[in-house]
């Protein structure tokens, strides 16, 4: 899988939405199970799918679904 | 004033969001202004969260006797509309608009609505009854518990007693106030003189963090999940030099877990207690003195100031050993009155008479502290929410399936028939939707047909493995 791949399997997983929503309107709380439990599923999903650690401020930093991918950068992770 | 300390008029009460402070004299003038609005002894439903005018409307309700059921802003029309048709409240306060015809505004406070109740059904409020909440969250159930006055004065001096809240505390709201250990953080740190930062951002805000430091708040109060979000955001990093005390309660924290936030916070000079309760008993049963969690490893500790804990054996019969596995049983002045699930249960007084059976199965060791190792009823706790396994499956039910709901905190798992139509992302979704919790908590695993023992009933054994 593609790093683009797997960054939207955690989406779909977590929030139970379909890909085509995945862009940069998918914001933190758009949705009823974006909110701080459904933050730190989606955060620990991504860590474990990408084998890393993520810093607090990355963590609260994360607000958007395309946020999120500038925020990957930092770990050297590529989503394009 | 009922609750709010007379000490000091001119220290802050509440800080607001926006960073305004309310001192306790000018909390003092809201509550009393609000209850113009309200006509004596009624029934109010109060659809609150942790800013200024539910606090004021909780308030200068317990002050002008009438009754607040505290209820989430997240509640759905048809849950509230429920609810509404079984306790026909006079008035409702809410921010948002009512999709109900029997009630008109009768005014505005603080960006938030009175509606009232044209005609009032009868409602007969037992003379003791002061507060209601519900048993579960945010499940619109109608089962409510039913506390007194006293009951909520002695569990908040108990409280202030053992966590030594003073004048100079602050506490941040960190919980929702619909939540009895919400509900218990505020009224105990208004009780003392202390005070209270409104903020409604949640753990995984960065504005949290902020608001922390910015008004130099001194404690912080978690459920379980609460302190995972912690872990997650590396707790040993978090630079919060103004706390010195959390507290964690709603529900156990795996041990390994809480020694990692003890390890923590020891290191940070913030004292850390574990504690144990019950909506049934306003708020707090128990707690695990700071500085023990080394020693009494998932222990919830010893009772309250002022309550007792026992043992009760299958008979009934009090135990006297230690390690003995039994029926935990409270006893103190902040066990609630009983349950309502109807208007005509508003009109019935104390049928506790102070005594609680937890439905906790505990041991208590040589030095009197007590270990829970099971529960005897079919509820798990999910993120501080009570849940009831058997009201799911009745919830599934309804959605036209049938299932067997198993779990343990934070997660639920529940199996349902394998069927054409079944869209297992589908029924989680409207589980967690009904249920107000977050799916993840939530898994729907198909099945062919449900494991059974030779009686008939469900071997859970065989599905869990």
């Amino acid at each position: 899988m593609t790093n683009r791949e797997i960054y939207n399997k955690v989406f779909i997983d977590c929030f139970s939405v379909a890909e085509d929503v995945l862009n940069k309107d998918f914001v933190y709380q758009c949705i009823p199970a974006w909110d701080s439990v459904g933050h730190m599923g989606m955060i620990a999903g991504l860590e474990d799918a990408f084998n890393i650690m993520m810093d607090m401020e990355d963590i609260v930093d994360f607000e958007s679904y395309t946020v999120g991918i500038e925020k990957l950068k930092n770990y050297d992770i590529v989503v394009d | 004033m009922f609750l709010i300390s007379d000490n000091y008029p001119n220290k802050a009460a509440l800080v607001c969001s926006d960073g305004s402070i309310v001192t306790y004299k000018e909390l003092k003038e809201l509550v009393s202004d609000f209850s113009t609005y309200l006509d004596g002894r009624s029934l109010i439903f109060l659809l609150g969260s942790n800013d200024l005018a539910s606090l004021v409307c909780y308030f200068s309700s317990l002050e002008c006797g009438a009754v607040p059921l505290l209820l989430g802003e997240s509640i759905t029309n048809e849950q509230l509309n429920n609810l509404i048709d079984i306790y026909s409240p006079k008035y409702i306060f809410s921010k948002n608009a009512l999709d109900n015809d029997a009630y008109s505004l009768e005014g505005s406070f603080e960006g938030s609505n009175v509606f009232s109740r044209e005609e009032v059904p009868n409602t007969k409020l037992h003379d003791d009854l002061a507060l209601l909440l519900t048993t579960s969250g945010s499940t619109g159930s109608p089962k409510l518990v039913k506390l007194t006055k006293d009951n909520i004065k002695a569990n908040t001096k108990s409280i202030s007693e053992y966590l030594k809240i003073g004048c100079n505390d602050r506490a941040i709201t960190s919980l929702p106030f619909n939540y009895s250990y919400g509900l218990s953080v505020i009224n105990s740190h208004l009780f003392s003189g202390g005070s209270i930062v409104l903020s409604s951002s949640s753990m995984m805000e960065e504005k949290f963090w902020k608001s922390i430091n910015e008004y130099s708040v001194t404690s912080i109060a978690g459920v379980p999940y609460n302190y995972e979000m912690m872990l997650r955001l590396g707790i040993d990093n978090l630079d919060i030099p103004t706390i010195k005390k959390m507290t964690q309660a709603g529900g156990k924290l795996d041990y390994q877990k809480a020694k990692k936030v003890n390890d923590s916070l020891q290191l940070k000079g913030i004292d850390f207690y574990t504690m144990y309760g019950q909506t049934e008993a306003t708020a707090r049963i128990s707690y695990l003195p700071c500085g023990n969690l080394d020693k009494k490893p998932n222990s919830i500790g010893i009772p309250i100031p002022g309550g007792r804990l026992w043992l009760e054996n299958e008979e009934g019969l009090k135990i006297s050993n230690s390690k003995i596995v039994g029926e935990m049983i409270y006893e103190g002045l902040n066990v609630s009155m009983g349950y309502a699930e109807s208007k005509e249960d508003l009109s019935i007084g104390d049928v506790n008479k102070g005594i609680l059976k937890t439905g906790d199965l505990a041991y208590f060791d040589e030095e009197g502290y007590y270990f829970i190792e099971g529960r005897n009823n079919r509820f798990v706790k999910v993120f501080g929410n009570r849940i009831s396994l058997d009201s799911l499956e009745k919830l599934v039910t309804t959605k036209g399936f049938d299932s067997v709901a198993t779990g343990v905190d934070d997660k639920i798992v529940i199996y349902v028939i394998e069927e054409p139509n079944l869209s297992v992302a589908e029924l989680r979704k409207e589980i967690s939707e009904s249920i107000g919790i977050n799916m993840v908590a939530i898994k729907v695993t198909p099945i062919d047909d449900f494991p059974r023992l030779d009686s008939g009933k469900i071997n859970y054994k065989a599905l869990n493995s």
